[in-house]
């Protein structure tokens, strides 16, 4: 969607004629949602943008500023209506007797908003990095002497005198002592003003002094405070985080990334808690709730094991400090209906007017190559044609049309509209699954070939549908094979329930969180009570929560023979689900179990029940009104960026095929990890490889350590 | 296939992202990132730095020690007779001097890191390490000299003077062994503490060690004392000299 955008804008003076080819009925992909029964929004999955993703909310603005959409008729009219900042996140932690402990936070609102312009010369470097990175560790320091001032109670306040009880006595020594080091992390607050004052500059400066001083801040305050980790989480989290930004600072020197040539991708070959042990991080700090939630952010675990948590340091580094330094406005933003409705029908509907055409119900199934014998001399190799498979046609040859229109907000069907289709009644009662890589029926097969019907082709597929769709070059060209070898992806899981009862009452108080770092097999939570203004329920239920994480792949995942797989997982998905409410939910809504291991299924709203919610219904049976999802499908599963990964992605400006670019979050497009932002930055490569445009110094973070 | 030509795509520019703009303006080494960081890019503001870190240094000093001397004057407060009592001030006193003791290594090093780098142009990082700190605990009542032999660079003999026992840690550049040194009076935190004035430090050369002299007067109070070392000719500090004197 991002290149046809570029591609297609006004500037080009319509040089470009851009068809869309789209499996089934709707865009979107891994972020396509659909509207099912009471009109509910069904996601893949949890999907959050980051206050980061600076090229992603710029096209999002163009976007919805060339829609212009009427305030009065349609609820999400402005970008600003589509998007708004998440108030609290949080992070999950286990204790040592098994229970669950939510810490949850809020990242400060910054100055500007993501796609605002931003300064000219814009750079980032790796030393303002560290910079930014030191300063946090101050600031850490200081929520710490903040809590401990205001913590102690006077020691005039102990009436101790002779004969006091020793344990008075021994109390008010303590609390002294505490004051001994309230002093020292004070002198610590300085400590860290230093080292950023150090590390501002950090390549003038000996290296191994900086080491030094490191860890002489590291071992002073680890002097402070291990002492009382033991007994006080709140502090042990904030120590962990201390601890991984010492390691992430002393990392950055010992590696010499400042002044690598390769920045962040100078250290792609280790994990990242391999790299935060080898620089002096604990093993509790690299297993805390905090690495964990990171983690689970990115679905980083191989083969969608959770025992394998694995991510490219690099990769990771340029995450995070991306994440928590470049942020604008918020440190994540909410979408206020389903992703499709509010990114992928409003890119749908400018594209429209713009003239980019769309097929929908085409599945592509091979891109083939020209015969090289076919090549006159020092001529690229390049796509021939594509085969597709129609799998259904429109009525009286129309232009199907995708949306529908709830409370005047065009949105994604959940099925098909069979009404426009040829025998759509047919299909329908034979339940064609459009989407589904082991669903191969079709009306019809059609081939494009280049020149007659093409010149330039944007392969958007997801990485895990190049070995299928792109049999032809994996077999003739290494890198291509070494690409879908070492880039692997991951099935994820997802279930969304709607319930009688609000959070509160279910023994969450406070506000909607995100959170990560919980128990497999789902470790994210989102509150979603937003989405409820969007959905038409006839019984307005009273809160929506979606959980999502990895699933592991199963025996025939890849073969397109074994047409029971997504099936089978699906049951996997509702057996685990259920699984999940009865045993692990009453971490974090106590009140919504009736006793350990007993969910109380009543709490489940069915949409299609004509009544009230009724608690006759008190078995798992309840579950499934709701919604889960088992995403199997090669290119709806979710690209990894495994340690030693990243060299083998292949990137939208590489040209060893003349007329084929690549373009999707599994790309070499400079941030490396799955995400819309990749994506988005993909897409926008993609154009500049067709059209130079845009230019690269304008796709925001392309050029960054 | 039609007989139209087949389109074909641009030449580029390149095709990589720039992750190091050092690199890409041919800048090996430090400065690149830095072109534009006062700290790194010019003797004024380096020295801007320096002045910045010694105060701050200094603060961090007094501030252990004066939260210390509460500490203990809220404790004395409170009229505890209990030996407990008083093994936790004991306690807390060492600690204490521990923390302020680190720290001031800790400060140490960067203010030598900061020295070092306004001194020379900025080039490839290199590794050099610096002397180990040199301590010495004289016993009363008695001249205790110490010598010590850190590396070949820094060679210091202390000779101390005084009535209680006194820790004495001496942090020297390399090299700033040989250079002509001025060491200040060392300072309490408290301004109504006398100063150690008592002090001299006499460059070494190549066949002998430089020589401290320190004479504590025996009614000088207990508590820790700090001094810079200075290098005559350039005026940049090259060390410190920290001296903790036990109450007995």
């Amino acid at each position: 969607m991002a290149a046809a955008f570029e591609l297609s804008r006004p500037e080009h003076r319509g040089r470009y004629e851009i068809t869309v080819y789209q499996m089934g009925w709707r865009l979107g992909g891994k972020g396509a949602s659909g509207r099912g029964p009471a009109d509910r929004i069904e996601e893949h999955g949890l999907h959050l943008w980051m206050g980061f993703y600076e090229n992603a909310f710029r096209l999002m603005r163009e976007c919805y500023t060339e829609l212009q959409r009427d305030p009065e008729r349609c609820p999400i009219a402005d970008w600003r209506d589509a998007f708004t900042p998440i108030p609290q996140i949080g992070v999950a932690d286990v204790t040592a007797d098994g229970r669950w402990i939510p810490w949850t936070g809020i990242f400060p609102p910054t100055a500007g908003l993501p796609g605002d312009p931003l300064p000219n010369g814009q750079r980032w470097t790796v030393a303002d990095y560290m910079t930014r990175t030191a300063s946090l560790l101050r600031t850490l320091f200081e929520t710490l002497l903040s809590s401990e001032t205001s913590d102690p109670p006077p020691v005039a306040e102990t009436k101790a005198a002779d004969g006091a009880s020793s344990n008075t006595i021994v109390d008010a020594a303590a609390r002294l002592l505490r004051y001994g080091e309230l002093a020292t992390l004070a002198g610590l607050i300085e400590g860290a003003r230093l080292l950023e004052l150090m590390v501002g500059s950090v390549t003038s400066f000996e290296e191994n002094a900086i080491l030094r001083f490191l860890d002489a801040i590291a071992s002073n305050a680890r002097m402070a405070l291990e002492s009382r980790l033991e007994g006080d989480p709140t502090l042990r989290r904030v120590w962990q985080v201390m601890d991984l930004t010492f390691a992430t600072l002393r990392g950055e020197v010992r590696f010499r990334i400042a002044s690598d040539p390769r920045g962040f991708d100078a250290i792609d070959e280790y994990d990242c808690r391999e790299w935060l042990l080898l620089n002096g991080a604990s093993e509790s700090s690299v297993n805390s709730g905090f690495m964990r939630g990171l983690y689970d952010l990115g679905f980083s675990y191989e083969d969608g094991d959770v025992s394998r948590p694995r991510i490219a340091a690099g990769q990771a580094l340029r995450s995070m400090v991306r994440s928590f330094f470049t942020y604008r406005g918020a440190f994540f933003w909410r979408m206020h209906a389903g992703m499709g409705d509010v990114v992928f029908a409003p890119f749908y509907e400018v594209l429209r007017r713009r003239g980019v055409r769309f097929a929908f119900f085409h599945r592509l199934e091979s891109v083939r190559l020209a015969d090289r014998a076919h090549l006159k001399d020092g001529e690229s190799p390049y796509v021939e044609t594509l085969e597709f498979d129609v799998q259904a046609e429109i009525k009286d040859g129309a232009e199907y049309q995708p949306l529908v229109d709830i409370d005047g907000l065009p949105c994604w069907p959940a099925q098909p509209d069979y009404t426009q289709l040829v025998d759509g009644q047919r299909l329908e009662r034979e339940r064609w699954a459009f989407e589904s890589f082991w669903d191969r029926r079709k009306v019809r097969p059609k081939t494009l070939r280049v020149v007659d019907d093409f010149d330039f082709v944007i392969l958007g597929v997801g990485v895990g549908a190049i070995p299928h769709v792109c049999k032809d070059i994996v077999a003739r060209d290494p890198r291509w094979r070494a690409m879908v070898d070492h880039v692997k992806t991951v099935a994820t899981q997802a279930f969304q329930i709607w319930l009688s009862e609000d959070m509160e009452a279910l023994g969450w108080p406070g506000p909607a969180t995100t959170l990560s770092g919980f128990v497999e097999p789902f470790d994210t939570w989102a509150d979603m009570r937003h989405l409820l203004d969007r959905e038409r329920w006839p019984h307005r239920p009273r809160a929506l929560a979606y959980f999502c994480s990895v699933l592991p792949d199963g025996a025939g995942w890849d073969d397109r023979s074994c047409r029971e797989y997504p099936a089978d997982q699906r049951e996997h998905v509702r057996r685990a689900a259920v699984q999940f409410l009865n045993r692990d939910i009453a971490h974090l809504w106590p009140k919504a179990v009736r006793k350990p291991g007993e969910f109380r299924w009543e709490l489940l709203i069915d949409p299609t029940a004509a009544n009230a919610p009724s608690a006759d219904v008190k078995s798992e049976a309840r579950l499934d009104s709701q919604f889960w999802t088992a995403n199997v499908n090669p290119s709806d599963r979710y690209a990894l960026s495994l340690p030693g990964s990243t060299t083998y992605r292949i990137s939208p400006l590489d040209d060893t095929y003349d007329n084929l670019v690549v373009a999707g979050d599994w790309t070499a497009c400079g941030f490396n990890a799955g995400c819309v932002e990749a994506a988005v930055m993909s897409g926008r490569l993609a154009a500049h490889a067709i059209a130079q445009s845009p230019a690269l110094e304008d796709i925001v973070g392309f050029d960054h350590p | 296939m039609s007989d139209r030509e087949r389109v074909k795509r641009p030449k580029l520019e390149r095709r990589d992202p720039i992750r190091s703009w050092s690199t890409l303006f041919g800048l090996s080494g430090p400065s690149g990132d830095d072109a534009g960081n006062g700290a790194a890019s010019g003797s004024g503001a380096l020295q801007d730095v320096l002045a910045r870190s010694v105060d701050l240094g200094y603060r961090v000093i007094d501030e252990y020690i004066r939260r210390g001397q509460q500490a203990a004057q809220r404790l004395n407060n409170q009229s505890y007779s209990s030996t407990a009592a008083a093994g936790e001030v004991q306690d807390l006193s060492v600690r204490m001097a521990q923390y302020a003791s680190d720290f001031t290594a800790v400060w140490f090093d960067m203010l030598q890191a900061v020295a070092g780098a306004a001194a020379r142009p900025p080039t490839n990082p290199s590794y050099s390490m610096r002397p180990s700190p040199t301590a010495a605990t004289a016993a009363a009542p008695a001249t205790t000299p110490a010598s010590s032999e850190a590396d070949d660079h820094a060679r210091v003999r202390i000779e101390v003077v005084a009535a209680r026992p006194t820790e004495v840690s001496l942090d020297l550049r390399p090299q700033a062994a040989t250079r002509p040194l001025i060491v200040h009076a060392l300072r309490a935190v408290d301004p109504d503490i006398p100063r150690l004035t008592d002090v001299t430090l006499r460059a070494g050369s190549a066949e002998e060690p430089a020589v401290l002299r320190l004479c504590v007067p025996g009614d000088q109070p207990p508590g820790v004392y700090n001094a810079l070392i200075i290098d005559e000719e350039t005026s940049r500090p090259v060390g410190t000299l920290s001296v903790r004197i036990i109450a007995t």
